[in-house]
């Protein structure tokens, strides 16, 4: 139909419904037929100059009350979807990711008993199994080195409260740093207990691509983001790859790191302490391509210093197990 | 213009030239336009007088960042 049909179909009708207030249920309970339970109208293309009417649909239910209001030729020219709830797009605040949270999300604080606390980046898997993993970086879940296999993790981390009976699991691989340079990874991965609850999809805008970047399919310039246990969700550009011989002040020692990806924020810092082992996310596929473990505090072009992070791919691979997008 | 390999060539000669500058915290590549270019980000600002403004054709850049810390 013409577009101005249209919108006079879409008036008529959002007015039709606005007399029949929505129910809190669907529209085949006991409320019966006459309420529906929530509808979007508006205008679809179909052709140059030709529109359908969209109506949106939160339950198949209200497809009889929304529909019975149109007669038959109106009805071939409206494009019906059922979508379910909608619900806001918002992003977890670094109180709430501070605070013990299960199902365990991306984002939330954790750490090794004997660590302050970082962030839980994500889930992985070992090749041929079911188990989920907790993937963050060695100095969160290893303490750098100087943990065992089979060390309590905590959920959230001990800066942030956590207790023994915070418990989510244990320290299950990490790989170890090299005194001379050349190390990669900052990694390691963390066993869950039997019966912890996961979120693997809950990352700010929904689940992740379940395809990992490739090291070399990163490009300078690329939007990013990240969601980190101190500065939450936060949008970045990345401003050099392959960086070499970034030397990276630890507790105890100085490592450098080769093969690395650099990131500044788009106003303001992308990162702060407490963020190591946020998986960082390319913005326009949604593609997972980073673990975060390291940053300056001067820099960028917003001045909020840069951030430094493995490529995802060189981690999987240093850890071998593989990348669950849920 | 400047590609990938290139730019990668001339990295891996200034990351090899500065590995042991206390100055120089990290090599690797940028991007300016189309071009790449090779971006040094410096621990202070006075390191910048040692670092070529090219290496075989190729751009560099720099950028103070100060210390960089495990977070």
């Amino acid at each position: 139909m013409l577009p101005d049909n249209a919108r006079e179909l879409k008036a008529r009708l959002s007015k039709r419904l606005s007399e029949v207030p929505p129910s809190s249920v669907a529209a085949s309970s006991v409320d019966g037929p006459s309420r529906w339970s929530g509808v979007a109208l508006g205008l679809t293309p179909v052709a140059r100059g030709q529109v359908h009417l969209a109506i949106r649909l939160i339950e198949q239910a209200d497809a009889d009350v929304v529909l019975g209001g149109l007669d038959a030729g109106a009805r071939d020219e409206v494009d019906v979807r059922v979508i379910g709830p909608v619900r806001p797009l918002t992003s977890p605040t670094p109180d709430e990711l501070r605070r013990r949270g299960r199902p365990l999300r991306p984002g939330a604080s954790v750490g090794h008993r004997d660590v302050t606390a970082g962030t839980l980046g994500g889930f992985v898997r070992r090749r041929g199994t079911e188990e989920l993993l907790v993937l963050s970086n060695n100095h969160v879940l290893a303490n750098s080195d100087a943990g065992v296999t089979g060390d309590p993790v905590f959920q959230p981390g001990v800066a942030d409260g956590g207790l023994d009976t915070d418990r989510i699991g244990s320290l299950a691989a990490f790989i170890r740093f090299r005194l001379e340079p050349g190390n990669l990874v900052d990694a390691a991965v963390a066993a869950l207990d039997p019966g912890m609850t996961t979120n693997p999809a809950g990352y700010p805008g929904g689940p992740l691509s379940a395809v990992v970047a490739a090291a070399d399919d990163t490009d300078p310039d690329e939007l990013v983001e990240k969601v980190g246990r101190t500065t939450g969700h936060t949008r970045g550009r990345i401003t050099a790859v392959e960086v070499d011989g970034v030397g990276v002040q630890f507790d105890d020692a100085v490592h450098t790191f080769d093969d690395q990806v650099e990131i500044e924020g788009v106003s303001g810092g992308f990162s702060a302490g407490g963020d190591s082992g946020s998986v960082i996310w390319r913005s326009r596929d949604r593609a997972p391509l980073g673990l975060l473990f390291a940053g300056s505090t001067t820099g960028g072009s917003a001045g909020g210093g840069v951030t430094f992070a493995n490529p995802l791919a060189t981690v999987l691979r240093e850890l071998d197990v593989e990348w669950f997008a849920g | 213009m400047t590609d990938r390999a290139s730019a990668r060539a001339a990295k891996d000669a200034l990351a090899s030239r500065f590995a042991a500058d206390p100055g120089v915290a990290a090599v690797g590549l940028a991007r300016q336009a189309a071009d790449y270019v090779v971006r040094v980000d410096l621990t202070e600002p006075g390191a910048g007088a040692r670092v070529p403004a090219d290496v075989d054709g190729v751009r560099v850049v720099t950028h103070v960042i100060g210390t960089v810390r495990a977070l």
